[in-house]
């Protein structure tokens, strides 16, 4: 297993490096001199100067890739071209908000999606079928912020239970957080929990029907053991896998639910900060975005490895 | 004494396209400490014998008829109880080892947990039991194996753990379903062989379900000839090789390969059943088989033809029964 | 020889049977014709619509639904009628286009992964990984900081975030493919590359493609509107869903209905194709085909 991790740790690492060339290249693409596009709105030839020497603009394109990069890899991303407040501050203050709104997402795809579909499943061509699959449909059908948009208008206008936008510490008023948290946590775990759900039915069809179900019926095992054990475990391991793959999704659902509900994390900053052509901010944000996803796609694969004794074992990396 | 008797056993499929017809009237009894083998083609309705056996067919198969474990008819048994047959008295075994073990327990889980599920042991008695059970089907180094995934072990191997699974709550009748045909031939032999011996010392009647005629001759007492979701002939493993009175037996043993030299010097050609077997979704209201016989005439095409007995314990479903020279 | 013929009257059973399994599912045939009067409804906007999707009528600004306005209008007086109708040209443009563009570039590569192995194979897949971990919306913000927002980029960003579900649908059914009997067959009796590729692998990608195509195709669709939006996409005044719910989102609770209607033909819109999309696979379903 440790030589599957490294080698997964190797992919990961290179694709990081890539999406930072990717990053840093997309940035000199910009038409015209990228330090005008740094300077945002101060075009004075001094101001100019000065970030060309800041940035080292005046080197070898390499070069500046080198110096951007150990840069970045020190947590450097430079200052805002807009507040001149240290991108890596920017940064640090708006990821845990993100964080809490998608592990909350998460938990309700998790808690909602995998009962859902392994009932499906188990019921698979009733009417419990037919409705929770219409229903997952449903959640994959809706635009999430459209969905965001009919609950503010629903459960925070006509009926005012949630509060329509905002955010606030848990540190100071859990509950409060809490509550402001519930409705953008189910508008960005709607179509997430659909995926999960028709992921698990069909891992779980697929896993009702093989060969070591029948024997562990042959076994006289119950109902309840032979799919919460045998069946649910082995559609785990593939539902682990395509979860990981959503969560880019997951990602870009944070974003729009976060311009919704107007809560100032991460994707508020990434929309904001395109507006504002604060480059420094971008760059960073994409980086650091980038690097979320491919650090907990590399957790999703850990989680597969345990899973899975054939690559736990063996390191077998089918 | 009868163990298991199966009369007039009927099983149909609901499909999206055509019903299927899988079988039609099976009957048959399981004697105690037997070796009965079911032998015919693939689709001819071995594997659903044994899977109604169990009440393990998917729900979209109607079966009618009565499957009687000493005197409880299987078919009307409540849910609960049944599984309480499952895995205790009445077991089964695969023709996949491959995939018939789960691939995220160990094996000592695996066999372990019939034993805690039917007979309460502790985890660590099931362990201990385990580690015995996969001594007695003969899996060197069980300490060891005991804790190891399917993955790690050979075809042969996962097939002696699906044994060693079945007959850990010593059960009265172990269901084979095509035990050896995925394996080596180098194999299976040991596989057979150790289910003559489990039956010596267990006294476990085995119902064999195989296509393989080598296999029947090799371990059967008894054999039972089905083509087309009918059973065609029944007699002693002896009687049935010597004597073969259905021309499908006759055209199945003639299908056996054996390296003998003609009297003109070539070698015997092995012979095959020509036509094909029959659609379940349309079966004929004449004789299946038909078709592909030499000897079919206006009766055999127009009327199905009844089990009956030619000698003692000889039954065939067959107008004109007998081997080639009595016919003719 | 009769064999040909043999193989067309198949291929012809075969495509009545799959005809047959798919008008026996009630919600993929109502997907399939939900989807296509979508389609006719954008190619016929001009025709279709009531009125002008860009005439202002302050008079009637923020009217309610019913009456002359059968879905009110908005707050410079425009019908949200002709708006919504006039609005499924660039959703469903940007979901077709986007899901072309896609397979234009994906299916090539994963032939090439698929069929050459070779060196190409892991570059074409380090590649694939690279695009699936910039997740498709800081993919198209990326690419609107650059090129600036517009309807081609916001395609164009759909486009490249669908690839790698392409690359990797294309690449796993011809490496499954190469090792089919007949195709195995066919190498062995000398033919050659082209041959193989156009004769046995393509023809028998066209399911599985045409599957991740009805998913695509939806999924591009709500990230059009998602862009349009947040302001990444369409620009107004140019009709749009996406930007009819950024602008409404204003008026939410004086005039609730100009977020309620074009949400809902987005929503019904990526369901027919969901629909289809989920009938077709079970219809193409090479399991279920036994």
């Amino acid at each position: 297993m440790g030589r599957y991790l490294l080698r997964r740790a190797g992919a990961s690492l290179v694709v990081l490096f890539l999406a930072a060339v990717v990053v840093f290249a997309g940035v000199r693409a910009l038409p015209g001199d990228p330090a005008l596009a740094l300077a945002g709105e101060e075009r004075d030839p001094e101001s100019l100067a000065a970030i060309r020497a800041k940035y080292g603009l005046d080197e070898p394109i390499l070069v500046q890739f080198w110096n951007w990069l150990t840069l970045a890899l020190q947590g450097d991303f430079g200052e805002s071209i807009r507040t001149g407040i240290d991108v890596t501050d920017i940064l640090l203050s708006k990821l845990p908000i993100t964080i809490e709104l998608s592990v909350l997402s998460v938990l309700v795809a998790v808690v909602l999606g995998i009962p859902a579909g392994v009932l499906a499943a188990v019921k698979k061509d009733t009417w419990i079928d037919h409705t929770s699959s219409g229903i997952a449909l449903f959640g994959l059908s809706i635009p999430n912020f459209w969905l965001g948009l009919m609950l503010i208008l629903g459960l925070a206008i006509y009926f005012p239970i949630f509060p329509a936008s905002g955010y606030v510490s848990p540190l100071e008023d859990p509950i409060g957080n809490l509550m402001r948290m519930v409705l953008p946590a189910f508008v960005l775990g709607t179509a997430f929990t659909a995926v999960v759900m028709r992921q698990m039915r069909s891992a779980m069809v697929e896993s009702l029907t093989a060969d070591y179900i029948r024997t562990a019926r042959s076994k006289g095992l119950g109902e309840f053991t032979v799919v919460a054990s045998h069946a649910m475990r082995n559609s785990l391991i593939t539902v682990t896998t395509v979860v990981g793959l959503q969560l880019g999704a997951l990602i870009s659902g944070a974003v729009v639910t976060e311009q919704i509900f107007v809560i100032p994390g991460f994707g508020k900053l990434i929309v904001d900060a395109v507006f504002q052509r604060d480059f420094p901010v971008i760059q960073g944000a994409i980086i650091v975005t980038t690097a979320g996803y491919i650090l907990v796609n590399f957790v999703v694969d850990i989680v597969y490895s345990l899973l899975n004794p054939r690559i736990r074992i063996t390191g077998a990396a089918t | 004494m009868t163990l298991l008797h199966v009369s007039g056993l009927s099983v149909r499929f609901r499909t999206e396209d055509n019903p299927v017809q899988a079988l039609s009237d099976v009957s048959f009894a399981l004697e105690e400490r037997e070796i009965l083998a079911i032998v015919g083609e693939s689709g001819c309705g071995k594997s659903v014998t044994a899977m109604s056996i169990l009440g393990l067919l998917p729900s979209t198969a109607a079966i009618s008829g009565r499957i009687a474990l000493e005197g409880r008819d299987l078919l009307t048994l409540p849910r609960k109880e049944l599984r309480s047959i499952r895995g205790k008295e009445l077991s089964m075994i695969f023709q996949e080892p491959m995939t018939s073990l789960n691939p995220v327990f160990t094996v000592g889980r695996q066999v372990g947990e019939v034993l805690r599920h039917h007979e309460g042991l502790s985890r660590r008695a099931a362990r201990d039991r385990a580690i015995e059970l996969l001594d007695l089907v003969g899996i060197p180094a069980p300490q060891r194996r005991v804790d190891e995934y399917p993955h790690q072990l050979s075809g042969g191997m996962r097939q002696r753990v699906m044994i060693a699974m079945a007959v850990s709550c010593d059960p009265k009748v172990l269901i084979a379903d095509e035990p050896t045909t995925a394996l080596d031939v180098t194999i299976q032999a040991g596989i057979l062989d150790l289910m003559r011996d489990l039956r010596d010392k267990l006294g476990t009647a085995i119902l064999l379900i195989t296509h393989d005629l080598g296999v029947v001759a090799d371990v059967a007492e008894r054999v039972i000839v089905m083509y087309a979701g009918r059973k065609v002939e029944e007699a002693t493993a002896e009687e049935l090789f010597e004597h073969p009175q259905h021309p499908y037996t006759m055209g199945l043993l003639a299908a056996v390969p054996r390296l003998r030299e003609q009297p003109n010097g070539e070698r015997d050609r092995l012979a095959e059943i020509p036509g094909m077997v029959p659609s379940l979704s349309a079966p004929p209201s004449h004789c299946p088989f038909a078709p592909r016989c030499s000897r079919a005439d206006e009766l055999t095409l127009s009327e199905l033809p009844e089990l009956r007995d030619v000698r003692p314990g000889h039954a065939v479903a067959c107008f004109h029964p007998g081997d080639e020279r009595t016919y003719s | 020889m009769s064999a040909p013929i043999e193989v067309v009257g198949w291929r012809t059973r075969r495509r009545v049977r799959l005809r047959q399994r798919f008008l026996r599912r009630p919600p993929a045939v109502a997907g399939l014709a939900f989807a296509i009067t979508a389609i006719l409804i954008a190619l016929l906007a001009p025709l279709v619509a009531p009125y002008s999707p860009d005439a202002q009528n302050f008079g009637a600004a923020l009217a309610q639904p019913g009456g002359p306005h059968l879905l009110g209008t908005d707050e410079l007086g425009r019908d949200v009628l002709s708006r919504v109708i006039w609005g499924a040209r660039a959703s469903i443009q940007a979901g077709v286009v986007a899901t072309l563009l896609a397979m234009a570039v994906a299916v090539p590569l994963g032939l090439i992964a698929g069929y050459f192995r070779g060196g190409w194979d892991p570059v074409i897949m380090r590649f694939t990984d690279l695009l699936l971990s910039f997740p498709f919306l800081v993919l198209a913000v990326g690419l609107a900081a650059i090129l600036g927002p517009s309807l081609t980029n916001a395609t164009l960003a759909l486009g490249i975030a669908a690839v790698p579900a392409f690359v990797r649908v294309t690449r796993g059914e011809v490496l499954g493919l190469r090792e089919e009997d007949y195709v195995v067959a066919a190498v062995a009796d000398g033919a050659t590359d082209r041959v193989v590729i156009t004769r046995h692998i393509l023809p028998n990608t066209v399911s599985p493609l045409l599957v991740q195509a009805t998913v695509t195709i939806p999924t591009a669709i709500i990230g059009e509107s998602l862009l349009s939006f947040l302001g990444l996409g369409v620009q107004p005044p140019t009709p749009s869903w996406g930007v009819m719910l950024s602008s409404a989102q204003s008026f939410i609770t004086q005039a609730p209905w100009l977020a309620l209607f074009p949400g809902i033909a987005i929503f019904l819109t990526t369901l027919s194709f969901n629909l289809l999309g989920d009938g077709l696979r079970d219809v193409l379903d090479p399991k279920a085909l036994t």
